[in-house]
């Protein structure tokens, strides 16, 4: 699966394995508030590695969008992409 | 003897005249021991040598008294309050010499000393009585405190040079980081163009590039019209624009085509959340917008 990220280098992406990919949705998302297993951080690729960073700052409530541009509640996946949206606030 | 504050001399004549009908007249006079002096300006010690002529005021006071009646203690007095203002003023004239500074004296002390100077001589009933000069080198005299003011300006613009050649340092430093964001943020910009882009369909990229504006229809909200940049979001309801909407990051270094496709996104999946979380501004004048389905301006 792929997770693009918007980001201050702007879309940031990486190829996934299934599991990894849940891991980091439901860490971003929100739904999980654990710290991301050891096995699964080192199969985290490098350049999502400044994602830890964002964790330990607390950053997260990001909203995520499918190839399909709809948005993703609950991890489906059958998604082959998924693009995170960070928080938001009014202007 | 005469009183020295710095390099100048300073004599103190007293006089205490009789006058008619039993009055006395009682005079101090402190002169310097020449009219004019001439010394090395030290400002100018790295520049050019350059002799500069200075000039002490002599400061009189004079007092008379009433007919009859005086007693040593009244005289006392008199002589006190003269010798208070004389010497004041006498120390403020050789103060107003611009190397004065130099010598590093205290003017309350010099005055206090003068005081007790003039106030023995009035005990003692000595006055001083030399010929003035006419002029006065007193180059000499300042030849050690030229030496530690050359000294100390040498510090001074060594420590100017270094500070100013870490400036130049950090300038360059700064110059150099700030080209490399400026690098860095054009190719996120364009990172995130090509990201909008892709996600974009064919009649919203037409819109994109033809009026920098892309419109998301809601079924429950009308219309909202979102520019290709900065700026607010206008709502359009029934062809009438009837507020716009201010939406944004948390992250303010997100480069913008990002912010745009959020909004997209969003607003194609759960306007009520856009609109609960924009701020939302109303429309007091009417605007001008251009909604892809309608082609009219409202």
């Amino acid at each position: 699966m792929k997770l693009r990220i918007m980001s201050f280098r702007g879309d940031h992406n990486c190829d996934c394995a299934e599991q990894v990919s849940e891991a980091v949705f439901n860490k971003m998302t929100g739904k999980s508030t654990a710290a991301l297993p050891q096995d699964l951080k080192t199969k985290v690729p490098d350049t999502f590695q400044e994602l830890e960073a964002l964790w330990r700052e607390g950053k997260l409530g990001y909203m995520a969008f499918d190839e399909k541009d709809v948005m993703v509640k609950e991890f489906r996946p059958e998604a082959t992409e998924l693009l995170f949206s960070p928080k938001i606030i009014g202007g | 003897m005469p009183f020295k504050i710095g390099p100048i001399n300073l004599g103190i004549k007293l006089t205490r005249l009789p006058q008619n009908w039993g009055e006395l007249l009682f005079k101090i006079r402190i002169f310097p021991d020449a009219k004019k002096y001439t010394s090395i300006d030290l400002d100018k010690i790295n520049l050019e040598e350059a002799v500069s002529t200075f000039e002490v005021a002599p400061i009189e006071y004079s007092e008379r008294t009433l007919s009859y009646g005086n007693t040593a203690i009244k005289e006392m007095t008199l002589w006190r309050c003269l010798a208070n203002s004389a010497s004041s003023d006498a120390v403020r004239a050789v103060e107003r010499i611009q190397f004065f500074h130099q010598f590093r004296l205290d003017i309350k002390t010099a005055s206090y000393g003068l005081l007790g100077e003039i106030m023995r001589m009035v005990s003692a009933g000595s006055t001083d009585d030399f010929a003035q000069l006419d002029i006065k080198d007193i180059s000499e005299t300042t030849v050690e405190e030229r030496a530690i003011v050359a000294e100390r300006l040498r510090l001074e613009r060594m420590a100017a040079l270094a500070h100013e050649e870490e400036e130049r340092r950090r300038l360059q430093l700064y110059q150099k980081e700030q080209a490399l964001v400026a690098k860095f943020r054009k190719q996120a910009e364009l990172t995130s163009f090509a990201l909008l882009f892709s996600r974009l369909n064919v009649d919203e990229r037409a819109e994109a590039e033809s009026r920098k504006q892309v419109t998301v229809r809601t079924p429950t909200h009308g219309d909202f019209v979102i520019p290709m940049g900065h700026g607010h979001v206008h709502q359009v309801v029934e062809n009438r624009c009837v507020a716009s909407y201010c939406l944004m990051f948390e992250d303010g270094s997100i480069p913008i085509y990002d912010t745009i496709l959020m909004k997209i996104l969003l607003l194609k999946n759960d306007p009520q959340k856009f609109i609960s979380t924009a701020n939302k501004f109303p429309v007091t004048f009417p605007t001008s917008v251009h909604v892809r389905w309608t082609r009219g301006v409202l």
